[in-house]
């Protein structure tokens, strides 16, 4: 999975039907949902506000938080860790689960593992690795990832998933898959299983609150109940930014996170986690551990236009308004992150020569910007991004378009001389070496050079006074 | 220390990146003003759990609460059930007596939770604007009890609504003890949920698919 | 009152009729409309390349060709859009930054220009035609052609079924990512046509040329105007198509 290949990708899934329609029906479905919430919502734009500053307030103290974060977690009993990079986060989770002898692993929902890649660590530490929540569970066994931040299998039909738990789990799977909730009823029984069985739950965080050490953890199934309430030992895997600063500020967070999200009032579940078990309880952890992960996030807070881009919380919202996602999907990203949020954050964790394409994937339309209950520019983010692969060094197209435009003679003499060569422009688009401009006057008629506007103005103001 | 050089590592770089460019000063809106807990209170609720697929009823005394729990396991046709021994007004006992004909079952037991048909709680808060139930663990009060069994049956008793869950902080800092906060608080609002497969909204996919609610409706 | 037109390099070369209904209507309401000669482009190309530096000096032959105080009217709101953009290129406290910051303040895309003059309606511009409405993204929402549009009697207005979903074009997406960009068009046009229009109008050039091209590809004959062609015509200037 490597987002070198974003340009190709993206015309794959453009030509895909099957992907259009699904993607067509879920992001209108969401997007409904959420706008029928959000009609709904009295006063949103002062919650929106607060939700932001909240996140803004965090970010502009973000290193004394993780201080005093790490300090009440650990007064509450959780092991505190730190991750520069993914390597090192996914050393630490191992050592964890070879340390207190995991031989079944079971995992909530967390993009943070998938970019850190942390599964087949915990495979080659021994352990069986069992995503839990059901659309994450449902691509495991497919070998695919998720393709989207909400609804992780939104891409596999009724079918598809039949299919699935007969090939890979050998269930007995009635009517092809037709009654969907038989089929999450098998997944319940058989992830039941595994979460009585397990040694150690991994999970992400939603957020972590720095005044009491606590972490939080929104969920609708119940799986990540599951995983930190039965295991022995809990690991959460949380992106650093996401810590906040007092309980007021994850209050008003989770106001806006599951309307953004979901378009409900609140998610079936939330976890406020401080600490292993207490003595004397007879359910949850006894070992409960905070992996604090950087892996690029340090360098992306030193400028101070991109580090907007970590004020996200994942609601996912953006990626249901973008056009672009809603024609591609999350695949073609070939990242743990897609659409708006996550052409931004995969341009800003990994490498550059991977990343070229990804930001010029846009239309600037700022759907995107408008949806976020954070006020998230993408726009302008996008387009810091392009001056930075720019680098100062346009590319030869551009560069003669802005010389010519930089001198209005010379400018005057190009457009003529192509007016006069191909003024239907039936054959310089179609020169070699343009690029996707020969496909564009394949699907456009293109524009005529026609007598300049100045030319004409000039002859109707002369017309005009001789009448 | 690794790990010493981890923090430092990444808490150097933070406080550089801050400091090269400082962040600007950001202005808080004020938090809207929170709809007050009114005579109104279990209707509000009641608007909600009926999107959600909860069923509210409300008994004046701790026996009719007794019978309605009996109740719901009757038309449930649970055969067994675990309870908090953390419950209001002597509700334990008098469960435990509506619910004679049940096999009760070890709350503090892993294997009984696993098997219980029935799960019975009580709450520490719940909150207006989205019927959210809170519940916080501690020994007498068990995590598991409202998430392995099929059915989670909730004793709410009405002193404990609050207008909204910016009511949340102060409901944990009162929480809070001489070793810090529980160990655990959940907020449940409905019953648990996917739309995962082709977005068909199927209830009780891990954790409970029934969530029934008794509002005890008396000071 | 004196207003400055600044003309988008697409208009100048491929829809100089956009100029020139720009100019009648400007004209018809009262005011006197200077064209600064030697314009080529805003600089939203080398800007959204990520070539800022390019940008840059584009900007600043736009301080010097579009001189205060008078407005600066633009039938394009790419090209507004990016005037008001400007002040984001140059650093606080220099010259250059007043100057863009300065320019920015005057700077109106057209329809939202004409929307603030009250003369346009006493003028009773009248037009029998159901006219979808392209709201182009580049106007950030602005139902400034909305309403302009409104006011021409007999002239009903359509909306496309998403009227903010972008009709893929998106300058250099476009050729970077052709095929998402038909995708796009294809829809948008499809949602267009079903609402069964004598004519199609928008007030951004880059979304017609887009809109106007695909249709043209596929022998479509339902006609492609931007607003201050609808609002020539409406107001009896002709030719309103050059």
């Amino acid at each position: 999975m490597t987002p070198r290949a974003f340009r190709e990708s993206c015309a794959k899934a453009a030509h895909d039907a099957r992907l259009r329609a699904i993607l067509d029906s879920s992001t209108r479905h969401f997007q409904e949902t959420r706008s029928a919430e959000m009609d709904a919502f009295a006063d949103r734009e002062i919650h929106f506000a607060r939700a932001r500053a909240a996140r803004l307030a965090a970010l502009s103290r973000l290193p004394a938080l993780l201080e005093t974060l790490e300090r009440n977690a650990e007064a509450a009993g959780t092991k505190v860790h730190w991750a520069r990079d993914a390597a090192e986060a996914r050393r630490i989770i191992a050592d964890i689960a070879r340390g207190c002898g995991a031989k079944v692993i079971v995992k909530g929902k967390s993009m943070v593992s998938a970019e850190v890649d942390l599964d087949p660590a915990l495979v080659a530490a021994g352990a069986e690795v069992w995503e839990t929540d059901l659309g994450q569970f449902i691509v495991q066994l497919a070998d695919e990832p998720p393709s989207h931040i909400i609804a992780p299998s939104i891409h596999k039909s009724r079918q598809d998933v039949a299919a699935l738990f007969r090939d890979k789990l050998g269930l007995a799977v009635e009517d092809d898959g037709e009654d969907i909730p038989g089929l999450t009823m098998l997944a319940r029984r058989a992830l039941r299983e595994k979460f009585l069985a397990a040694d150690m739950g991994v999970t992400g965080a939603n957020m972590a609150v720095a005044e009491t050490g606590s972490v939080i953890l929104v969920e609708n199934e119940g799986n990540i109940r599951m995983s930190t309430t039965c295991p022995r030992v809990h690991v959460a895997l949380m992106s650093l930014e996401k810590v906040v600063a007092t309980l007021e500020d994850a209050a008003s967070l989770l106001r806006v996170l599951p309307r953004s999200a979901t378009g409900q009032k609140m998610a079936s579940y939330v976890s406020v986690l401080s600490g292993p078990r207490r003595p004397g309880e007879t359910d949850g952890p006894e070992e409960a551990h905070l992996v604090l992960l950087d892996n690029g996030r340090s360098k992306v807070m030193a400028d101070p236009v991109l580090r907007e881009a970590l004020l996200c919380f994942r609601c996912g919202a953006c990626l249901n308004s973008c056009p672009v996602y809603q024609t591609v999907g999350g695949h073609a990203y070939g990242s743990a992150y897609s659409g708006p949020i996550g052409a931004l954050l995969t341009s800003l964790l990994l490498p550059p020569e991977d990343t070229r394409d990804i930001p010029y994937g846009c239309t600037l339309c700022g759907a995107c910007k408008r949806t976020c209950p954070l006020g998230i520019d993408h726009p302008r983010l996008m387009l810091r991004l392009r001056e930075r692969i720019c680098g100062g060094r346009p590319p030869l197209l551009g560069a003669a378009h802005s010389f010519l435009a930089r001198h209005p003679l010379a400018y005057r003499f190009a457009v003529g001389a192509a007016r006069a060569v191909d003024p239907h422009l039936d054959l310089l688009p179609r020169l070699p070496g343009l690029g996707g401009l020969s496909e564009f006057v394949d699907s456009r008629h293109p524009p005529e050079l026609k007598t300049p506007f100045t030319k004409q103005l000039a002859r109707r103001k002369k017309s005009k006074e001789r009448a | 220390m690794s790990r010493d050089a981890a923090r430092t590592d990444i808490l150097f770089a933070l406080h550089q990146g801050l400091s090269d460019a400082p962040p600007e000063a950001v202005a808080v809106p004020d938090k809207p003003a929170s709809i007050p807990v009114g005579p109104d209170a279990w209707e509000r609720l009641n608007a909600f759990y009926e999107s959600l697929g909860v069923r509210l009823r409300l008994a004046k005394t701790p026996a009719e609460a007794a019978t309605l729990v009996a109740e719901t396991a009757r038309e449930h046709k649970a055969a067994s059930y675990v309870r908090w021994n953390d419950l209001p007004d002597g509700l334990a006992a008098a469960c435990d007596a509506a619910l004679a004909g049940l096999e009760r079952l070890d709350a503090a037991k892993r294997a009984d939770l696993a098997r219980a048909d029935m799960g019975i709680t009580g709450a520490q808060a719940a909150f207006l604007d989205s019927g959210s139930i809170a519940l916080s663990a501690a020994v007498d009060r068990q995590r598991a009890a409202s998430l392995l069994p099929p059915m989670h049956v909730c004793l709410l008793p009405r002193k404990v609504l609050l207008p909204d869950i910016s009511a949340l902080p102060e409901l944990l800092r009162g929480c809070r003890d001489a070793k810090g906060l529980p160990s655990c608080l959940n907020l449940v609002t409905g019953p648990s949920s996917t739309a995962d497969i082709e977005l068909m909204l199927v209830r009780g996919v891990h954790g409970p698919g029934v969530l029934e609610v008794i509002g005890l409706d008396w000071e | 009152m004196r207003v400055l037109l600044q003309i988008p390099c697409l208009v100048e070369d491929c829809l100089p009729e956009i100029g020139l209904a720009a100019v009648a209507v400007l004209e018809r309401l009262g005011f006197d409309v200077e064209h600064p000669v030697g314009q080529t482009c805003c600089g939203q190309l080398a800007y959204k390349t990520g070539d800022v530096s390019a940008a840059r000096a584009l900007a600043k032959r736009m301080f010097d060709l579009f001189p205060g105080p008078d407005p600066v009217v633009s039938p394009s709101g790419s090209c507004a859009k990016m005037l008001r953009t400007y002040p984001q290129l140059f650093r606080r406290g220099t010259t250059d930054y007043a100057r863009a910051l300065e320019l920015a303040g005057r700077t109106y895309e057209f329809c939202e220009f004409l929307a603030s003059q009250p003369a346009m309606s006493r003028l009773s511009p009248t037009l029998r035609t159901r006219a979808c409405l392209h709201r182009s993204c580049q106007l950030d929402g602005s139902d400034a052609p909305a309403r302009v549009l409104g006011q021409v009697r007999g002239l009903t207005l359509l909306d496309p079924a998403r009227p903010d979903r972008c009709c893929g074009f998106g300058g250099l997406f476009s050729v970077q990512f052709p095929s998402v960009s038909e995708a796009l068009l294809e829809e948008k046009v499809d949602e267009i046509l079903a609402t069964q229009p004598d004519m199609i109008v928008t007030a951004e050039p880059s979304c017609l040329m887009n809109i106007g091209g695909y249709l043209a590809r596929q022998g479509g004959k339902v006609p492609v105007l931007h607003a201050a062609q609808v609002l020539a015509k409406a107001l009896g200037d002709s030719p309103w198509t050059a």
